[in-house]
Protein backbone atom coordinates (compact mmCIF):
# COMPACT_ATOMS: atom_id res chain seq x y z
CA UNK A 1 0.00 0.00 0.00
CA UNK A 2 1.45 3.07 -0.97
CA UNK A 3 1.17 5.78 1.96
CA UNK A 4 1.83 9.00 -0.10
CA UNK A 5 4.71 11.04 -1.92
CA UNK A 6 7.97 10.18 0.78
CA UNK A 7 8.41 13.91 0.36
CA UNK A 8 5.72 14.59 2.02
CA UNK A 9 6.25 12.40 4.96
CA UNK A 10 4.75 9.13 4.16
CA UNK A 11 7.53 6.73 1.74
CA UNK A 12 5.59 4.07 -0.19
CA UNK A 13 5.50 0.96 2.03
CA UNK A 14 3.54 -2.07 1.72
CA UNK A 15 0.85 -3.71 4.30
CA UNK A 16 2.24 -6.73 4.73
CA UNK A 17 1.21 -9.36 6.86
CA UNK A 18 0.79 -8.95 10.91
CA UNK A 19 3.87 -7.45 12.11
CA UNK A 20 4.59 -5.06 9.30
CA UNK A 21 2.33 -1.95 11.05
CA UNK A 22 5.44 -1.39 13.13
CA UNK A 23 7.80 -0.73 10.04
CA UNK A 24 4.97 1.26 8.39
CA UNK A 25 4.57 3.23 11.44
CA UNK A 26 8.87 4.01 12.05
CA UNK A 27 8.77 5.04 8.52
CA UNK A 28 5.83 7.76 9.19
CA UNK A 29 7.39 8.65 12.75
CA UNK A 30 11.13 8.89 10.98
CA UNK A 31 9.20 10.97 8.17
CA UNK A 32 6.83 13.57 10.08
CA UNK A 33 8.82 14.15 14.04
CA UNK A 34 10.46 16.89 12.68
CA UNK A 35 7.62 18.28 11.48
CA UNK A 36 5.21 17.62 14.45
CA UNK A 37 7.79 19.23 16.71
CA UNK A 38 8.37 22.07 14.71
CA UNK A 39 4.04 22.62 15.05
CA UNK A 40 4.81 22.76 18.24
CA UNK A 41 7.88 25.06 18.90
CA UNK A 42 5.78 27.65 17.33
CA UNK A 43 3.30 27.12 19.78
CA UNK A 44 5.10 26.23 22.65
CA UNK A 45 8.60 28.44 24.56
CA UNK A 46 9.17 25.68 26.97
CA UNK A 47 11.41 22.75 24.96
CA UNK A 48 9.75 20.19 27.64
CA UNK A 49 6.14 21.24 26.41
CA UNK A 50 6.87 20.82 23.07
CA UNK A 51 8.68 17.50 24.01
CA UNK A 52 5.12 16.27 26.21
CA UNK A 53 2.97 17.04 23.44
CA UNK A 54 5.25 15.82 20.44
CA UNK A 55 5.24 12.72 22.33
CA UNK A 56 1.37 12.53 23.65
CA UNK A 57 0.91 13.27 19.50
CA UNK A 58 2.95 10.18 18.60
CA UNK A 59 1.65 7.63 21.37
CA UNK A 60 -1.82 8.71 20.12
CA UNK A 61 -0.86 8.07 17.19
CA UNK A 62 0.42 4.66 17.80
CA UNK A 63 -2.36 3.91 19.39
CA UNK A 64 -4.87 4.04 16.93
CA UNK A 65 -2.24 3.62 13.50
CA UNK A 66 -4.77 0.48 12.92
CA UNK A 67 -7.70 2.70 12.28
CA UNK A 68 -5.27 5.27 9.84
CA UNK A 69 -6.32 4.80 5.83
CA UNK A 70 -4.26 6.14 3.68
CA UNK A 71 -6.89 5.82 1.35
CA UNK A 72 -8.45 8.98 2.98
CA UNK A 73 -5.36 11.45 3.33
CA UNK A 74 -1.77 11.29 3.79
CA UNK A 75 0.20 10.17 7.41
CA UNK A 76 1.16 13.80 7.88
CA UNK A 77 -2.78 15.32 7.51
CA UNK A 78 -3.61 12.60 9.78
CA UNK A 79 -0.80 13.53 12.14
CA UNK A 80 -1.32 17.24 12.02
CA UNK A 81 -4.81 16.50 12.64
CA UNK A 82 -4.11 14.40 15.93
CA UNK A 83 -1.32 17.11 16.96
CA UNK A 84 -4.02 19.74 16.58
CA UNK A 85 -6.43 18.08 18.82
CA UNK A 86 -3.65 17.56 21.32
CA UNK A 87 -3.03 21.19 21.28
CA UNK A 88 -6.47 22.11 22.00
CA UNK A 89 -6.24 19.96 24.91
CA UNK A 90 -3.11 21.37 26.19
CA UNK A 91 -4.69 24.75 26.10
CA UNK A 92 -7.87 23.01 27.65
CA UNK A 93 -5.96 21.89 30.82
CA UNK A 94 -3.85 24.86 30.85
CA UNK A 95 -7.19 27.33 31.42
CA UNK A 96 -8.18 25.00 34.13
CA UNK A 97 -5.23 24.68 35.69
CA UNK A 98 -4.31 21.14 35.02
CA UNK A 99 -1.89 20.97 32.62
CA UNK A 100 0.61 21.25 35.25
CA UNK A 101 -0.38 18.15 36.98
CA UNK A 102 -1.24 16.01 33.74
CA UNK A 103 2.18 16.92 32.28
CA UNK A 104 4.47 15.62 35.65
CA UNK A 105 1.97 12.50 35.60
CA UNK A 106 3.05 11.61 31.98
CA UNK A 107 6.30 13.55 31.46
CA UNK A 108 9.90 11.83 30.78
CA UNK A 109 12.32 14.35 31.81
CA UNK A 110 14.56 15.86 28.80
CA UNK A 111 18.27 15.47 29.45
CA UNK A 112 20.47 18.40 28.75
CA UNK A 113 21.18 17.32 25.15
CA UNK A 114 17.56 17.20 24.21
CA UNK A 115 16.74 20.34 25.99
CA UNK A 116 19.16 22.41 23.90
CA UNK A 117 17.97 20.60 20.39
CA UNK A 118 14.74 21.62 21.59
CA UNK A 119 15.27 25.00 22.37
CA UNK A 120 16.96 25.70 18.89
CA UNK A 121 14.17 24.12 17.15
CA UNK A 122 12.35 26.62 19.19
CA UNK A 123 14.36 29.11 18.26
CA UNK A 124 14.34 28.25 14.82
CA UNK A 125 10.96 28.49 14.88
CA UNK A 126 10.66 32.04 15.16
CA UNK A 127 9.88 33.67 12.55
CA UNK A 128 6.98 31.08 12.25
CA UNK A 129 5.64 32.76 15.55
CA UNK A 130 5.67 36.26 14.13
CA UNK A 131 3.48 35.14 11.15
CA UNK A 132 1.05 33.30 13.75
CA UNK A 133 1.27 36.59 15.70
CA UNK A 134 0.20 38.29 12.95
CA UNK A 135 -2.43 36.16 11.63
CA UNK A 136 -4.28 36.35 15.29
CA UNK A 137 -7.10 38.99 13.33
CA UNK A 138 -7.75 36.23 10.88
CA UNK A 139 -10.70 33.44 11.16
CA UNK A 140 -9.32 30.21 13.14
CA UNK A 141 -9.82 28.07 9.89
CA UNK A 142 -7.15 31.12 7.62
CA UNK A 143 -4.97 30.87 10.57
CA UNK A 144 -4.96 27.17 10.21
CA UNK A 145 -4.48 26.84 6.58
CA UNK A 146 -1.78 29.77 6.34
CA UNK A 147 0.24 27.73 9.03
CA UNK A 148 -0.42 24.14 7.66
CA UNK A 149 0.50 25.10 4.21
CA UNK A 150 2.92 28.12 4.23
CA UNK A 151 4.70 27.37 7.41
CA UNK A 152 4.38 23.24 7.93
CA UNK A 153 4.33 22.54 4.21
CA UNK A 154 0.93 20.48 3.74
CA UNK A 155 -0.13 20.40 0.47
CA UNK A 156 -3.91 22.12 0.74
CA UNK A 157 -4.93 18.68 0.05
CA UNK A 158 -3.89 17.37 2.99
CA UNK A 159 -3.94 20.73 5.16
CA UNK A 160 -7.95 20.21 3.95
CA UNK A 161 -8.03 16.59 5.80
CA UNK A 162 -6.50 17.95 8.81
CA UNK A 163 -8.84 20.35 9.44
CA UNK A 164 -11.51 18.46 8.27
CA UNK A 165 -12.86 20.76 5.27
CA UNK A 166 -13.00 20.14 1.96
CA UNK A 167 -10.49 21.05 -0.38
CA UNK A 168 -12.14 23.68 -2.00
CA UNK A 169 -13.32 25.14 1.45
CA UNK A 170 -9.75 25.60 1.74
CA UNK A 171 -8.60 26.80 -1.09
CA UNK A 172 -10.71 29.66 -0.73
CA UNK A 173 -9.93 30.63 2.65
CA UNK A 174 -6.24 30.28 2.34
CA UNK A 175 -6.35 32.18 -0.88
CA UNK A 176 -8.26 35.11 1.39
CA UNK A 177 -6.07 34.86 4.64
CA UNK A 178 -3.49 35.34 1.96
CA UNK A 179 -4.77 38.03 0.52
CA UNK A 180 -5.40 39.95 3.89
CA UNK A 181 -1.98 39.07 4.78
CA UNK A 182 -0.17 41.16 1.95
CA UNK A 183 -2.30 43.75 2.40
CA UNK A 184 -1.24 44.13 5.98
CA UNK A 185 2.19 43.67 5.14
CA UNK A 186 1.75 46.77 2.38
CA UNK A 187 -0.08 49.08 4.66
CA UNK A 188 2.89 48.45 7.18
CA UNK A 189 5.71 49.21 4.68
CA UNK B 1 17.23 12.05 13.91
CA UNK B 2 17.89 13.93 17.02
CA UNK B 3 18.78 12.56 20.43
CA UNK B 4 15.49 13.58 21.17
CA UNK B 5 13.95 11.78 18.41
CA UNK B 6 15.34 8.54 18.78
CA UNK B 7 14.84 8.77 22.65
CA UNK B 8 10.68 9.25 21.86
CA UNK B 9 11.15 6.21 19.12
CA UNK B 10 12.46 4.27 21.76
CA UNK B 11 9.95 4.93 24.03
CA UNK B 12 6.50 4.44 21.48
CA UNK B 13 8.30 0.86 20.37
CA UNK B 14 8.50 0.19 23.98
CA UNK B 15 5.24 0.99 24.85
CA UNK B 16 3.46 -0.01 21.42
CA UNK B 17 5.86 -2.14 19.83
CA UNK B 18 3.95 -5.11 20.76
CA UNK B 19 0.68 -3.87 19.99
CA UNK B 20 2.35 -2.29 16.27
CA UNK B 21 3.86 -5.44 15.40
CA UNK B 22 0.61 -7.51 16.17
CA UNK B 23 -1.77 -5.47 14.41
CA UNK B 24 -3.06 -5.44 11.27
CA UNK B 25 -3.93 -2.78 9.28
CA UNK B 26 -7.20 -1.94 6.50
CA UNK B 27 -5.94 -1.75 3.19
CA UNK B 28 -7.06 1.52 1.13
CA UNK B 29 -9.22 0.48 -1.52
CA UNK B 30 -5.56 1.72 -3.87
CA UNK B 31 -4.27 -1.22 -1.78
CA UNK B 32 -6.80 -3.67 -2.64
CA UNK B 33 -6.86 -2.94 -6.57
CA UNK B 34 -3.26 -3.27 -6.61
CA UNK B 35 -3.19 -6.74 -4.79
CA UNK B 36 -4.10 -9.72 -7.63
CA UNK B 37 -1.44 -8.77 -9.63
CA UNK B 38 0.96 -8.72 -6.21
CA UNK B 39 -0.16 -12.27 -5.75
CA UNK B 40 -0.24 -13.56 -9.11
CA UNK B 41 3.58 -12.10 -9.46
CA UNK B 42 4.57 -13.66 -6.05
CA UNK B 43 3.26 -17.10 -7.15
CA UNK B 44 5.48 -16.93 -9.95
CA UNK B 45 8.76 -15.79 -7.81
CA UNK B 46 7.99 -18.91 -5.59
CA UNK B 47 7.30 -21.32 -8.33
CA UNK B 48 10.44 -19.99 -10.08
CA UNK B 49 12.40 -21.30 -6.14
CA UNK B 50 11.31 -24.63 -6.19
CA UNK B 51 11.56 -26.68 -2.96
CA UNK B 52 13.04 -23.45 -0.70
CA UNK B 53 11.15 -21.01 0.48
CA UNK B 54 7.64 -21.41 1.38
CA UNK B 55 7.16 -18.00 3.04
CA UNK B 56 8.06 -14.51 3.15
CA UNK B 57 7.27 -12.26 5.99
CA UNK B 58 8.37 -9.07 5.58
CA UNK B 59 7.86 -6.02 7.48
CA UNK B 60 8.30 -3.22 4.24
CA UNK B 61 8.78 -3.05 0.65
CA UNK B 62 12.05 -2.93 -0.42
CA UNK B 63 14.32 -4.11 1.28
CA UNK B 64 11.87 -5.80 3.99
CA UNK B 65 12.97 -4.97 7.84
CA UNK B 66 12.80 -8.11 8.70
CA UNK B 67 11.93 -11.56 6.99
CA UNK B 68 11.65 -14.97 8.11
CA UNK B 69 11.94 -17.81 5.12
CA UNK B 70 11.47 -21.84 5.72
CA UNK B 71 14.00 -23.70 3.68
CA UNK B 72 13.64 -26.68 2.51
CA UNK B 73 15.13 -28.78 4.87
CA UNK B 74 12.70 -27.38 7.59
CA UNK B 75 15.07 -25.06 9.08
CA UNK B 76 14.34 -21.42 9.04
CA UNK B 77 16.45 -18.15 8.08
CA UNK B 78 16.14 -15.32 9.64
CA UNK B 79 16.91 -12.06 8.33
CA UNK B 80 16.94 -8.75 10.36
CA UNK B 81 17.43 -4.98 8.40
CA UNK B 82 16.06 -2.76 11.32
CA UNK B 83 16.44 -2.92 14.59
CA UNK B 84 12.96 -1.44 15.27
CA UNK B 85 11.45 -4.67 13.17
CA UNK B 86 12.93 -6.78 16.12
CA UNK B 87 9.04 -6.62 17.99
CA UNK B 88 7.93 -7.47 14.40
CA UNK B 89 10.16 -10.57 13.83
CA UNK B 90 9.71 -11.64 17.07
CA UNK B 91 6.14 -11.79 16.62
CA UNK B 92 6.19 -14.06 13.37
CA UNK B 93 8.73 -16.09 15.11
CA UNK B 94 5.77 -16.59 18.01
CA UNK B 95 2.67 -16.76 15.69
CA UNK B 96 4.95 -19.99 13.95
CA UNK B 97 5.86 -21.22 16.86
CA UNK B 98 9.14 -21.41 16.77
CA UNK B 99 11.18 -20.84 19.94
CA UNK B 100 13.29 -17.93 18.79
CA UNK B 101 14.04 -14.61 19.79
CA UNK B 102 16.22 -11.45 18.67
CA UNK B 103 17.38 -9.84 21.22
CA UNK B 104 18.57 -5.87 20.70
CA UNK B 105 22.76 -5.71 22.08
CA UNK B 106 23.00 -2.18 22.91
CA UNK B 107 24.48 0.05 25.07
CA UNK B 108 21.10 1.24 25.63
CA UNK B 109 19.90 -1.32 27.02
CA UNK B 110 19.88 -0.54 31.33
CA UNK B 111 20.02 -3.98 32.65
CA UNK B 112 21.69 -3.42 36.27
CA UNK B 113 20.33 -6.78 37.75
CA UNK B 114 20.14 -9.54 35.53
CA UNK B 115 17.83 -12.46 34.83
CA UNK B 116 19.54 -16.07 34.11
CA UNK B 117 18.23 -15.69 30.43
CA UNK B 118 20.32 -12.51 30.32
CA UNK B 119 23.25 -13.68 32.01
CA UNK B 120 23.19 -16.35 29.29
CA UNK B 121 22.81 -13.48 26.50
CA UNK B 122 25.60 -11.71 27.68
CA UNK B 123 27.91 -14.93 27.13
CA UNK B 124 26.02 -15.44 23.87
CA UNK B 125 27.31 -11.85 22.83
CA UNK B 126 30.47 -12.62 23.88
CA UNK B 127 30.81 -16.12 21.92
CA UNK B 128 29.94 -14.72 18.66
CA UNK B 129 32.46 -11.23 18.74
CA UNK B 130 34.96 -13.68 18.07
CA UNK B 131 33.35 -14.86 15.10
CA UNK B 132 32.94 -13.55 11.66
CA UNK B 133 29.06 -14.22 12.16
CA UNK B 134 28.27 -10.36 12.49
CA UNK B 135 28.76 -9.39 9.33
CA UNK B 136 25.74 -11.22 8.51
CA UNK B 137 21.91 -9.70 8.52
CA UNK B 138 20.59 -13.22 8.55
CA UNK B 139 20.96 -16.36 10.63
CA UNK B 140 19.48 -19.93 10.34
CA UNK B 141 17.19 -21.53 12.76
CA UNK B 142 16.09 -24.91 13.28
CA UNK B 143 12.97 -25.21 15.38
CA UNK B 144 13.56 -28.97 15.79
CA UNK B 145 16.71 -28.73 17.21
CA UNK B 146 15.64 -25.91 20.14
CA UNK B 147 14.96 -28.17 23.31
CA UNK B 148 10.96 -28.01 25.09
CA UNK B 149 10.99 -25.60 27.67
CA UNK B 150 14.07 -23.35 25.69
CA UNK B 151 14.58 -20.01 23.40
CA UNK B 152 17.05 -19.82 21.24
CA UNK B 153 18.37 -16.03 21.42
CA UNK B 154 19.59 -14.28 18.07
CA UNK B 155 21.74 -11.22 19.36
CA UNK B 156 21.15 -8.33 17.12
CA UNK B 157 23.30 -5.36 16.73
CA UNK B 158 24.23 -2.21 14.51
CA UNK B 159 27.78 -2.44 13.54
CA UNK B 160 28.83 0.44 11.27
CA UNK B 161 25.36 1.59 10.09
CA UNK B 162 24.77 -2.21 9.57
CA UNK B 163 22.11 -4.62 11.59
CA UNK B 164 23.88 -7.58 11.83
CA UNK B 165 22.43 -10.68 13.14
CA UNK B 166 24.36 -13.50 15.20
CA UNK B 167 23.97 -16.92 14.97
CA UNK B 168 21.28 -18.57 17.07
CA UNK B 169 22.48 -20.07 21.05
CA UNK B 170 20.46 -21.59 23.39
CA UNK B 171 19.22 -19.47 25.92
CA UNK B 172 16.34 -20.22 29.29
CA UNK B 173 12.84 -20.45 28.97
CA UNK B 174 12.82 -16.23 28.73
CA UNK B 175 14.66 -14.23 26.30
CA UNK B 176 15.92 -10.52 27.76
CA UNK B 177 14.48 -7.65 25.63
CA UNK B 178 17.97 -6.50 25.16
CA UNK B 179 21.45 -6.57 26.72
CA UNK B 180 24.31 -4.30 26.69
CA UNK B 181 27.05 -4.90 24.60
CA UNK B 182 30.83 -6.31 26.19
CA UNK B 183 32.48 -4.48 27.43
CA UNK B 184 30.43 -3.16 30.42
CA UNK B 185 30.12 -3.57 34.61
CA UNK B 186 26.78 -5.33 34.93
CA UNK B 187 26.24 -7.35 38.39
CA UNK B 188 24.19 -10.62 37.51
CA UNK B 189 21.34 -11.87 39.90
CA UNK B 190 23.09 -13.31 42.96
CA UNK B 191 20.47 -15.60 44.35
CA UNK B 192 20.20 -19.11 44.92
CA UNK B 193 19.46 -20.84 41.56
CA UNK B 194 21.71 -18.35 39.24
CA UNK B 195 23.06 -20.02 36.60
CA UNK B 196 26.30 -21.73 37.46
CA UNK B 197 28.00 -22.34 34.45
CA UNK B 198 30.56 -19.42 34.38
CA UNK B 199 34.19 -18.86 34.29
CA UNK B 200 36.17 -17.91 37.92
CA UNK B 201 37.83 -15.00 37.15
CA UNK B 202 39.90 -12.65 39.51
CA UNK B 203 37.58 -9.62 40.12
CA UNK B 204 39.83 -6.28 40.15
CA UNK B 205 40.09 -4.48 43.52
CA UNK B 206 38.54 -1.22 42.04
CA UNK B 207 34.94 -3.35 41.37
CA UNK B 208 35.05 -4.85 44.84
CA UNK B 209 33.01 -2.28 46.37
CA UNK B 210 31.38 -1.31 43.24
CA UNK B 211 29.92 -5.02 43.71
CA UNK B 212 29.26 -5.30 47.16
CA UNK B 213 27.48 -2.24 47.07
CA UNK B 214 25.16 -3.53 43.88
CA UNK B 215 24.14 -6.56 45.96
CA UNK B 216 23.89 -5.37 49.60
CA UNK B 217 25.10 -7.91 52.31
CA UNK B 218 25.19 -10.81 50.40
CA UNK B 219 27.97 -12.85 50.68
CA UNK B 220 28.99 -13.96 47.45
CA UNK B 221 31.63 -15.15 45.23
CA UNK B 222 31.86 -12.80 41.85
CA UNK B 223 32.22 -14.23 38.38
CA UNK B 224 33.73 -12.06 36.81
CA UNK B 225 35.58 -12.43 32.63
CA UNK B 226 38.11 -10.23 30.94
CA UNK B 227 37.23 -8.31 27.92
CA UNK B 228 39.84 -7.18 26.17
CA UNK B 229 40.44 -3.21 25.45
CA UNK B 230 37.94 -2.29 23.20
CA UNK B 231 35.37 -0.71 24.52
CA UNK B 232 33.96 1.82 21.67
CA UNK B 233 32.04 2.25 18.59
CA UNK B 234 29.36 -0.21 19.57
CA UNK B 235 31.57 -3.48 18.28
CA UNK B 236 31.79 -6.21 21.09
CA UNK B 237 34.78 -6.82 22.45
CA UNK B 238 36.36 -10.12 22.01
CA UNK B 239 37.26 -12.21 25.52
CA UNK B 240 40.95 -11.59 26.05
CA UNK B 241 41.03 -15.15 27.19
CA UNK B 242 39.07 -18.24 27.36
CA UNK B 243 41.20 -18.72 30.47
CA UNK B 244 40.07 -16.09 33.04
CA UNK B 245 43.22 -16.00 35.08
CA UNK B 246 45.55 -15.80 32.31
CA UNK B 247 47.05 -12.48 32.31
CA UNK B 248 45.63 -9.59 29.77
CA UNK B 249 48.30 -8.47 28.04
CA UNK B 250 46.68 -4.97 28.01
CA UNK B 251 44.57 -3.50 31.41
CA UNK B 252 41.13 -5.14 30.43
CA UNK B 253 38.16 -4.41 30.84
CA UNK B 254 35.96 -6.88 32.90
CA UNK B 255 32.41 -7.84 32.73
CA UNK B 256 30.51 -9.24 35.51
CA UNK B 257 28.62 -12.35 34.56
CA UNK B 258 27.33 -14.01 37.28
CA UNK B 259 28.05 -14.82 41.34
CA UNK B 260 27.22 -17.88 43.40
CA UNK B 261 25.62 -17.05 46.74
CA UNK B 262 28.14 -18.32 49.48
CA UNK B 263 28.05 -18.52 53.75
CA UNK B 264 31.84 -16.92 53.86
CA UNK B 265 31.90 -12.95 53.65
CA UNK B 266 32.18 -11.50 50.19
CA UNK B 267 36.36 -10.83 50.39
CA UNK B 268 37.72 -7.57 49.53
CA UNK B 269 39.49 -8.54 46.56
CA UNK B 270 39.40 -12.25 45.27
CA UNK B 271 42.74 -11.84 43.02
Amino acid sequence: MMLGDPDRGSAAVSTGPSGSALAEFEQVYRHNVDVVTAYFARRCAEPQVVADLTSETFVRAAGTFGSFDPGRGTARAWLFGIAGHVFAGHCAQTASGRAAVARLAQRRPLDTDEMEELAAKIDAERAGRELIARCTQLPELERAAVEFVDLAGLTPKEAATALGVSRVVLRKRLSRARARLRKEHQGDE
Amino acid sequence: MSKFEDRLWRDLVRRHGADLAEMTRPASKRARRARPRLLAGTSVALAGIGTAAALLLSAASSPPAFAVSRNADGTYTVRLQELAAIHGANAKLAALGIRARIVEVTPACAYRVLSPAAVHAIELAKGIAASDALKSSATRVDPRKIPAGKLQVLPAVRVAGHVNIAPARLAAASAPTCVSPLPQTVVARCAPGSPQRLKTAAAPPTYSGQIRRALGKTSATVHLLPTGNSGNSGKIATPASTHPQAPAKNPPNWVVIGCQVRTSPLPASTS
